[in-house]
């Protein structure tokens, strides 16, 4: 992967009537990278599709692809491959002859068009289903055919408009995991679009979290994940203990933030600002381990095991920890370990370089 | 009535059925005795001399055969006109705001509840002599004298396609709704140009509707009588309008039932035909 990059928005905007879907967006997606635009369903990321895709106008803003502007190019001319939500397979034409129509488009020989199509084929191992229609296969091959028409013109990038949905959970999973590869394996520069956010860290080299119609972080799954860079982003994506109040101090690189309900917590962080100020400290729960008599912790609290969700390999608590506070825990289950009641009394700690602070602007 | 639902019955995998034939039993009864009975009389007559004689002069006799084509012919033009007419309003119907769709539909459906007959004058005060189009250009002093635009064939053209062109145009919308708008989209993505987007994805999956809608205007066209008569004025003669000589004219009713039956085979033919490209459609599709 080299930081060329390959397709660039610029102040993207755009509205409908009263409501702006896209509020100034940039965006630059790298030559080669996997990038997601993860959001709820409203907060633009398909408007941002239909955009690059060239099936909506922007009202203002510029797009980019490889340093040309195609703000305003009709879809046709822009060379981009694209999946969508339901395929969009042709279902008069045969797998060889969907995969073939990009290639048709474009007045290619017709050796070559057989030469291409073969190998699009065999890259997605449909080789020998090329005379089925689209209606005698199962959703997994059309999902496959869909990609193999994306892919067969050598696009300049490849879109994807939560191209798995339809699938049910083992296949999707087993087709992400191809799709990845196969991107991978060829280098194409992809943008992703999907509600998903398990989705979203198991494919992407980065996330775009939007809401709203603006790109509220990018980064990479593990910063999205570890380091959300505000409220939203930390509810989105996976599961948060969000504790709010205020900054009272900090050494080189732990900040003291005291929450609403008087429990003081230790968080390390780069960039602490002023005493005073609103804070949120943020820990996952699988951070979390229950405190026996005598352990050390930079941070603890004690409440009372109000629920227990067995899951086999693990299990999550929640914990009462007073001041109307629930704490989630999650915890790998050991044979042989002491099982918790409902109604149990716990001390839970974690260390502060476990928790993550989130310095919210002031609004 | 009731040995024939009791035999169904018996059988318990048949039973089932024992309540929609029972309900279908008027309309088959109404069927037999209103139409087979004296279709097949009809078929008897033209054959009761013992020879077959009088389908050898319907189908040798030059002029017979002539109208025979002219019926097959205009059948042809009116269902390639309602085609041609019908596919772009069926298409702006499926795209429309839903109040330009209840314009649309109402004026569509508004010939259905007007009489054929009204209908077809209203086409001869138009295009008389001194109808609406020949006055109009002859006040704007755009012709010298007025145009015969009544009883020739061009005038049967225009009032068969009026008449028949709901039958294309609903058959063609349903199909249309149905067709996802996403094709279209992906078909563009991949690089289609609009009209080469229409001719591989859009037309070839509208293509039931094109086959059921031109099956109806060209079998219904086939037999149709109060048009050609009224608007060809006895100069565009179809098969139907002979008929009728035949029997209320000529009172030769063998020789109407020969013509009328050549008129069945034929009808039947086309609508085989039609069936049988509606199969490999579908096989295709």
């Amino acid at each position: 992967m080299t930081n060329e990059t390959d397709l660039r928005l610029e102040q993207a905007l755009k509205t409908f009537g009263d409501v702006t879907a896209l509020d100034h967006v940039d965006l630059s997606v790298r030559n080669g990278e996997l990038l997601t635009i993860l959001g709820p369903s409203g907060s633009g990321k398909t408007t941002l599709l239909r955009l690059v895709a060239g099936f909506a106008e922007p009202d203002a803003g510029k797009i980019l692809l490889q340093g040309r502007d195609i703000t305003y190019l009709p879809p046709a001319k822009r060379d981009i491959g694209m999946v969508f939500q339901n395929y969009a397979l042709f279902p008069h034409m045969t797998v060889a002859e969907n995969v073939a129509f990009p290639l048709q488009m474009r007045k290619t020989a017709k050796a070559e068009i057989k030469r291409r199509v073969d190998w699009a084929l065999g890259i997605v191992e449909l080789t020998g289903y090329e005379e089925r229609l689209p209606r005698q296969m199962s959703g997994g091959q059309q999902q496959r055919v869909a990609f193999a028409r994306a892919i067969v013109f050598d696009p300049r990038i490849l879109l994807l408009d939560e191209p798995f949905g339809a699938l049910d959970r083992k296949l999707r999973e087993q087709i992400q995991l191809e799709v990845r590869r196969l991107q991978q394996q060829l280098n194409l520069t992809s943008l992703f679009v999907t509600h998903d956010q398990e989705e979203a860290l198991i494919l992407s080299d980065r996330i775009a979290v939007m809401n709203k119609g603006r790109i509220e972080q990018l980064g990479t799954p593990h910063e999205i994940y570890e380091k959300p860079a505000n409220r939203f982003v930390a509810d989105f994506i996976g599961i948060s203990n969000l504790f709010s109040g205020k900054l009272e101090g900090h050494d080189k690189q732990t900040a003291a933030v005291r929450d609403e309900a008087g429990t003081l917590f230790h968080v390390v962080a780069d960039d602490i600002p002023e005493a005073g100020s609103d804070a949120v400290v943020l820990v996952r729960p699988e951070r979390l381990r229950l405190l026996q008599a005598g352990d050390e912790a930079e941070n603890r609290i004690s409440g009372e095991v109000a629920e227990i969700v067995y899951l086999g390999q693990s299990e999550k608590l929640s914990i009462d920890v007073g001041a109307g506070r629930r704490v989630l825990m999650h915890r790998q289950t050991k044979l042989g370990e002491v099982s918790l009641d409902v109604g149990a009394s716990v001390n839970v700690g974690w260390s502060a370089a476990d928790a993550h602070l989130i310095v919210e602007a002031a609004q | 009535m009731n040995a024939v639902l009791s035999c169904f019955r018996r059988t318990g995998a048949l039973r089932e059925h024992a309540g929609p034939v029972a309900l279908s039993l008027p309309t088959v009864i109404f069927l037999l005795i209103l139409f087979a009975v004296p279709v097949v009389q009809l078929m008897l007559l033209s054959v009761q001399s013992g020879s077959f004689e009088h389908y050898e002069k319907a189908f040798t006799d030059e002029l017979y055969v002539t109208v025979l084509l002219n019926t097959f012919e205009i059948a042809l033009f009116v269902t390639v006109i309602s085609f041609l007419l019908a596919y772009p309003l069926a298409y702006f119907l499926t795209v429309a705001t839903p109040m330009w769709r209840a314009v649309g539909m109402f004026c569509l459906l508004m010939p259905f509840w007007t009489s054929i007959l009204v209908r077809t004058y209203a086409w001869m005060v138009i295009l008389g002599r001194r109808g609406i189009i020949n006055e109009t250009l002859l006040s704007l002093g755009i012709i010298d004298a007025p145009m015969s635009l009544l009883y020739n064939t061009p005038a049967v053209l225009v009032g068969m396609v009026h008449v028949l062109m709901p039958y294309m145009v609903f058959p063609l919308y349903a199909v249309m709704r149905r067709v996802d708008p996403n094709l279209m989209q992906a078909a563009f993505g991949l690089g289609a140009p609009s009209w080469r987007a229409f001719v591989r994805v859009y037309f070839p999956m509208t293509m039931p509707g094109v086959l059921a809608g031109a099956s109806l205007v060209f079998i219904l066209s086939m037999g149709f009588f109060i048009t050609p008569v009224l608007l060809g004025g006895g100069r565009v003669t179809m098969i139907a309008v002979l008929i009728e000589q035949f029997v209320t004219e000529f009172l030769a009713w063998e020789f109407a039932g020969a013509l009328s039956m050549a008129l069945l085979t034929f009808t039947l033919l086309v609508y085989g035909a039609f069936k049988w490209l509606m199969k490999s459609e579908r096989n295709l599709a």
